[in-house]
């Protein structure tokens, strides 16, 4: 299992070394985009896997690393000598710095009231976001050039792309690192009894707001990342969806796997990347893969790769057996009935469908989707999309690969251990 | 540095208008073991947080070595040199047994922020960790989860981890709680090890683990206390009986 790991990984560092060489300029975009979301979840998730602290507010990070990269690079382009591939650490160190300040504010509080001031911060850097058009540009943003340095010339896709390798590299090393130190150790007493922590005689707080602070900076590298690769920065940067995204990669791989928000960050970027070519409903199916991750695999496809390769490790199963493929056909029958339901639905309330059947005298026409019509007026269509959903789902949970959600779930209530009052 | 230990001068507390614990005076000798008993509802978990610094005194001092720590933040507290456990089992449940050991030592050879394992402190570090599994019988157990063990040596690990901060003053909060009658007999053993040379004070609802383990017993009723003795002195005391042993009569 151990071999069979490295070799993944030796596979995967392979195929991103020689991407530039097989893949068009396309796939090295998406790979840098890839990269770059992998990063800023990684950041988030220090704070969140590791430490336990759930920040809703880190799109505020990353955007003000990628608008102080953004101003960096003007700086070079103006005669600066600082070398182009040490920009990321420009975002850093604005992220280090608002996170040392957002984290000594946010620690004060613990659970819900903590991730409430974590959300009132962002808005805060949000709407300075939009009033001061002399610091961050107004609608347009602002826009820089990438200098060259040196014998290094940061002009093309391809450099960007291995500068954002690189980066990705020493990210995960320097976090790996973290997470093993007598630091790390200490973060994660904290996530597990930070009272605990306390009465063995350190400062909870001020480990809170140094990991607070260092997420931050992951973070603002992600945004320095980001600056350098499009050679502008918006607004836009601070809104929600940042802040939400982050969320979502991190849920979908899976908080406690240290590799989980890297795999949650690709398949949403990929995701985002293919699907919304392919359906205006792309988001909808994002927050449903959602929905389902947290009712039914709440650690993550990394938590589930990992379970997986444990039991086979225990020899409790094959790594692949038939029921596997009775619940990866029950999954894509499932997937296949959303989707029937989600287009046809979506393209029948649209204005356009709408305006078709009016210039038709009241004919619907048929749904073209996946080479097939769907006439929505017939049964057989709602029969088709509700019976697909229905009955992947039965399967999947009548297999056990999917488990109810515990509050549907019909358990015996667990014996309090007893604290041993008087007798 | 004087033989006294602990010293609580006139310590009350109150939660809003309810006085919880009023002037409480007690002195706790160098290497003494000594017990808090009362009833339900006497005061003895208010006294043990305000000794240990969950709670801060409403009036009063609280003096550990010579200085004063009432009102002080936990990991203050605890660098004076107080250890504490908890009634409900505080360990580290997703750590091992010997990452939750290495916590509470770390903080007591100065790593409280170190992101490197060099250096021969790391050596002593292990080494007095290692120790301490081995003492507790723990050494077979050190890469397991701490939440994977069995209740008892959980409970044993939580009291490696009060004594590994190297506290000389070890406040136990009802070790023996939830345990059967075989592991109480195990626990009072390794209390009375792992606590040599060192001052305990404990909260313990057992009768045979306070007669058997104190050296003095202090006796809590209604916010006061009542007297303190040897165990001996409190068993033969009238009043005791009346106030609290009466009610639970062997």
């Amino acid at each position: 299992m151990k071999s069979i790991s490295y070799i993944l990984m030796a596979a995967v560092a392979a195929l991103l070394i020689v991407l530039p060489y097989v893949g068009d300029l396309a796939s090295q975009n998406l790979a840098i985009k890839v990269m770059i979301a992998a990063i800023f979840a990684l950041g988030f998730n220090l704070l969140w896997g590791q430490a336990g602290l759930p920040s809703f507010g880190h799109a505020a990070y990353y955007g003000i690393g990628t608008f102080a990269t953004i101003y960096a690079m003007e700086a070079i382009d103006k005669g600066g000598f600082l070398p182009t591939p040490l920009l990321p650490l420009v975002g850093a160190a604005a992220g280090f710095v608002f996170g040392l300040i957002a984290g000594w504010f946010a620690t004060i509080r613990t659970g819900v009231y903590f991730a409430m001031i974590t959300v009132a911060l962002a808005e805060l850097v949000s709407a300075i976001a939009v009033k001061w058009e002399g610091v961050f540009g107004g609608e347009s943003g602002l826009r820089s050039i990438r200098s060259d340095w040196g014998p290094f010339a940061f002009q093309t896709t391809t450099s960007v792309y291995y500068l954002t390798l690189v980066w990705a590299v020493l990210v995960m090393l320097f976090l790996y690192w973290l997470q093993g130190s007598p630091f790390g150790l200490i973060v994660r007493g904290i996530r597990e009894r930070e009272l605990r922590v306390k009465f063995l005689g350190y400062d909870a707080r001020k480990v809170k707001t140094l990991v607070f602070a260092l997420s931050a900076a992951v973070s603002g590298l992600a945004g320095g990342l980001l600056a350098i690769s499009d050679e502008s920065a918006n607004m836009v940067l601070f809104q929600g969806a940042g802040s939400a995204f982050v969320v979502l990669n991190t849920v979908i791989g899976g908080a406690n796997v240290f590799f989980g928000p890297v795999i949650g960050a690709a398949l949403t970027t990929c995701f985002g990347y293919f699907g919304a070519n392919l359906s205006h409903f792309w988001m909808f199916y994002l927050g449903v893969a959602f929905v389902a991750t947290v009712l039914f695999a709440p650690e993550g496809i990394g938590g589930a790769i990992v379970e997986r390769a444990r039991q086979v490790r225990a020899g409790e199963r094959a790594l692949l057996n038939l029921s596997d493929i009775a619940n990866l056909s029950a999954l894509i029958v499932a997937i296949v009935g959303l989707i029937i339901l989600v287009e046809v639905t979506g393209t029948i309330c649209s204005e356009s469908y709408r305006a078709a059947v009016a210039s038709g005298q009241g004919v619907w026409p048929a749904v073209k989707l996946m080479g097939l019509s769907f006439n929505p007026l017939s049964p057989l269509t709602w029969i088709a999309g509700i019976g697909g959903l229905l009955l992947g789902t039965w399967v999947l949970l009548k297999q056990g690969l999917a488990k109810w959600p515990s509050f549907l779930r019909r358990t015996e209530l667990a014996q309090p251990v007893g604290t041993g009052e008087a007798k | 540095m004087s033989d006294i230990t602990l010293s609580l001068a006139s310590v009350a507390k109150s939660f809003g208008i309810v006085r919880v614990l009023e002037a409480i005076d007690l002195e706790i000798a160098r290497g003494e073991r000594h017990a808090l008993i009362g009833p339900n509802g006497a005061g003895k978990s208010t006294l043990f947080n305000l000794i240990s610094g969950a709670f801060a005194p409403t009036s009063g001092t609280i003096t550990l070595n010579g200085a004063a720590i009432g009102g002080l933040v936990p990991h203050k507290i605890n660098r004076a040199g107080l250890g504490r456990s908890f009634q409900i089992t505080h360990v580290f449940d997703k750590l091992t047994v010997r990452e939750n050991i290495m916590l509470s030592v770390m903080g007591r050879f100065g790593k409280r922020w170190s992101l490197l394992r060099r250096g021969p402190v790391w050596t002593d570090i292990a080494r007095e960790t290692d120790a301490i599994l081995e003492g507790a019988n723990l050494t077979t157990r050190a890469h397991k989860r701490a939440g994977d063990l069995a209740y008892s040596e959980q409970r044993a690990v939580e009291i490696c981890m009060t004594v590994g901060t190297g506290a000389d003053l070890i406040l136990l909060d009802e070790p023996t709680a939830g345990m059967s009658r075989e592991e109480t007999e195990h626990v009072i053993t390794f209390i009375r090890r792992m606590t040599e040379g060192r001052t305990l004070v404990m909260v313990e609802h057992d009768m045979d683990v306070v007669f058997n383990l104190a050296d003095r017993v202090s006796v809590l009723v209604n916010g006061r206390i009542l007297m303190t003795g040897t165990p001996a002195e409190i068993r033969a005391d009238a009043r005791v009986k009346e106030a609290y042993l009466g009610e639970g009569a062997h």
